[in-house]
């Protein structure tokens, strides 16, 4: 049954890497780059400031937005085109299919985030900067590719509900109250970046990397459980 | 392909009850209806099917699709339940795996090669050698494994066939064949047809989905009639073509003389009404449309009327569907 598990996740990897989507979202990366080469040479640029570029670029914009575009799109390219009956007819567990989901968003998402941000940290911060935001950085791949993975399965308009979570969940209502930044993973990958880079007064109160990253599991493992439990209740068309 | 497995053993006798034993079959289907929203699809439908081929006969958007992907597991059942080889196939793993399933949707993995769509298939389903499993497959609906073109540049039959080989790889006990037809050139049809006849004979439940006549008339098969979301009717092909020759039928007739043919018509038995609707124009109403066949033409030679059309208002599927469900 291995096969067919890597059968599914080579199926998801290929439909959801078209080279659109991967060349827009490099050069989406390209900009923070060239805006980062431009910061580096600016020298009334504080430690600080290079440190708050990284995280309101690499964290607020470039990871939840690479994310939202492929992890939507990892089942629910298969919901829309509805080739989701060649996997769900079969007898392989629900839970095959959603973790076949998410490792596919995975193995996408970690090079096409990953090797810009090291790229950009290298540019920008100091060795500790860029452990911080290559740490972060994973945690939001995870976090962000478990939900939207889901969202993917759960409407045929995920990105666009992605989009508002991002925007308007993370970047408004997040900052209200504590309670609603406790639940947006904006706070615990920008907490990550701070406490790894030293760089505490990045975030108010940023959480201890331990939680963090313990929350970032427990949002993994809901989502995972989500994505499961739709796959066996859903229509499929 | 595999002989059909013994069904699951009958419930152990218990005290005695004034309810029917639950029936057995490869597919068992008890009173299921689906809705969606205030739209009735499919209405409190019961039928069981056994190994062989078994047609779903009725007009588009009648609930043929409904009832197959409910039979698949695909949608549940507002109402009722159905059971494959004994089991629920939304919930049952190994059942899936039993069963095939050729969905009316185009869509296929378009950049894969028709092998590694059909391998990938076996390999899911837990075939031990995938790869020449889909080979045979894709040799039986006669479709060149070695192709290296994407399935996605395939022609509409081409395509067809692939979801065809897909579904037959893993050898199912049970075949559900949603218009299976559609988009295949003549000699293709006759050869799926062909293959749907010899997977029954060996042993598989096959269940084809169609709307047209002619073709289920081919499969020589049971067929069930669907209509409306109601099953209208059941039985041998023969049966069900009886009953549509029987119901009653409109037949215009253009003449020399409508009026004098009009009024020989109703000398003979069986007709049940006739409307002169112009000079060379009538409309017959009968109930024995063989006899009205036999005797229009004496009729009219005996009366000296030129008969020049002869033609059946009602005799689309439409209008036979319509009659079977208003019984």
């Amino acid at each position: 049954m291995m096969r067919g598990f890597t059968g599914m996740i080579g199926r998801m990897v290929s439909s959801v890497t078209t080279r659109g989507r991967v060349l827009a979202m490099l050069a989406v990366g390209a900009i923070g780059i060239v805006i980062g080469v431009f910061l580096d040479r600016a020298e009334t640029i504080s430690a600080d400031g290079r440190v708050a570029f990284l995280a309101d670029f690499g964290l607020t914009v470039f990871v939840p937005l690479v994310v939202v575009v492929f992890a939507t799109a990892t089942i629910g390219n298969l919901v829309e085109e509805k080739t989701l009956v060649y996997f769900w007819l079969r007898p392989v567990g629900r839970w095959q299919i959603a973790l076949a989901g998410f490792v596919s968003s995975l193995l996408v998402l970690l090079p096409l985030v990953l090797i810009p941000m090291g790229i950009l940290g290298a540019i920008v911060g100091d060795s500790n900067d860029l452990t911080g935001l290559l740490v972060a950085s994973a945690v939001g791949v995870f976090a962000y590719g478990s939900i939207f993975t889901f969202l993917g399965l759960l409407t045929q308009r995920a990105l666009v509900w992605g989009l508002v979570y991002v925007l308007v969940w993370e970047g408004f209502v997040a900052g209200l109250s504590r309670t609603a930044g406790w639940l947006a993973i904006r706070t615990h990958t920008t907490s990550v970046l701070a406490r790894i880079s030293e760089s505490l007064e990045l975030i108010d109160r940023p959480t201890e990397q331990s939680t963090a990253i313990l929350i970032t599991g427990a949002i993994v493992v809901v989502a995972f459980l989500l994505t499961t439990l739709r796959l066996s209740r859903m229509t499929v068309d | 392909m595999s002989a059909t497995p013994p069904l699951p053993p009958p419930p152990p006798p218990g005290p005695a009850t004034d309810q029917p034993p639950p029936p057995t079959g490869s597919v068992v289907v008890s009173n299921i209806s689906k809705w969606f929203g205030d739209v009735v699809a499919v209405s409190d439908v019961s039928f069981v099917v056994e190994p062989g081929v078994t047609a779903l006969l009725g007009p588009n958007g009648a609930g043929k699709s409904t009832t197959l992907r409910m039979i698949a597991g695909l949608e549940p059942p507002s109402q009722g339940m159905v059971r494959v080889l004994g089991e629920n196939p939304r919930s049952d793993r190994v059942v899936r795996g039993r069963i095939g399933l050729v969905p009316q949707q185009e869509q296929l993995f378009s950049e894969q090669r028709a092998i590694e769509f059909v391998t990938l298939a076996a390999t899911l389903n837990g075939v031990d050698e995938p790869t020449e499993a889909a080979r045979r497959a894709l040799d039986i609906v006669e479709m060149d494994s070695n192709d290296t073109r994407p399935v996605g540049s395939y022609s509409k039959g081409m395509k067809q066939r692939v979801k065809v080989a897909q579904a037959i790889a893993h050898s199912p006990d049970l075949l559900l064949m949603d218009e299976p037809l559609t988009g295949l050139d003549p000699r293709q049809r006759l050869a799926m047809i062909e293959l749907i006849r010899r997977l029954g004979d060996e042993g598989t439940a096959v269940i084809v989905s169609s709307h047209v006549l002619d073709e289920v008339e081919r499969l020589g098969s049971r067929v069930l009639v669907i209509a409306q979301g109601r099953l209208a009717a059941q039985g041998d092909f023969h049966e069900i073509r009886e009953l549509m020759d029987d119901r009653p039928h409109r037949i215009r007739v253009r003449s020399s003389d409508a009026r004098l043919l009009g009024s020989a018509l109703l000398a003979h038995v069986g007709i049940s009404g006739l409307t002169v609707t112009g000079d060379d124009e009538l409309i017959v109403n009968t109930d024995e449309v063989d006899r009205f066949r036999a005797s229009i033409a004496g009729a009219a030679m005996q009366n000296g009327v030129s008969l020049f059309e002869v033609q059946p208002l009602d005799d689309d599927l439409e209008s036979v569907f319509k009659y079977l469900v208003g019984r």
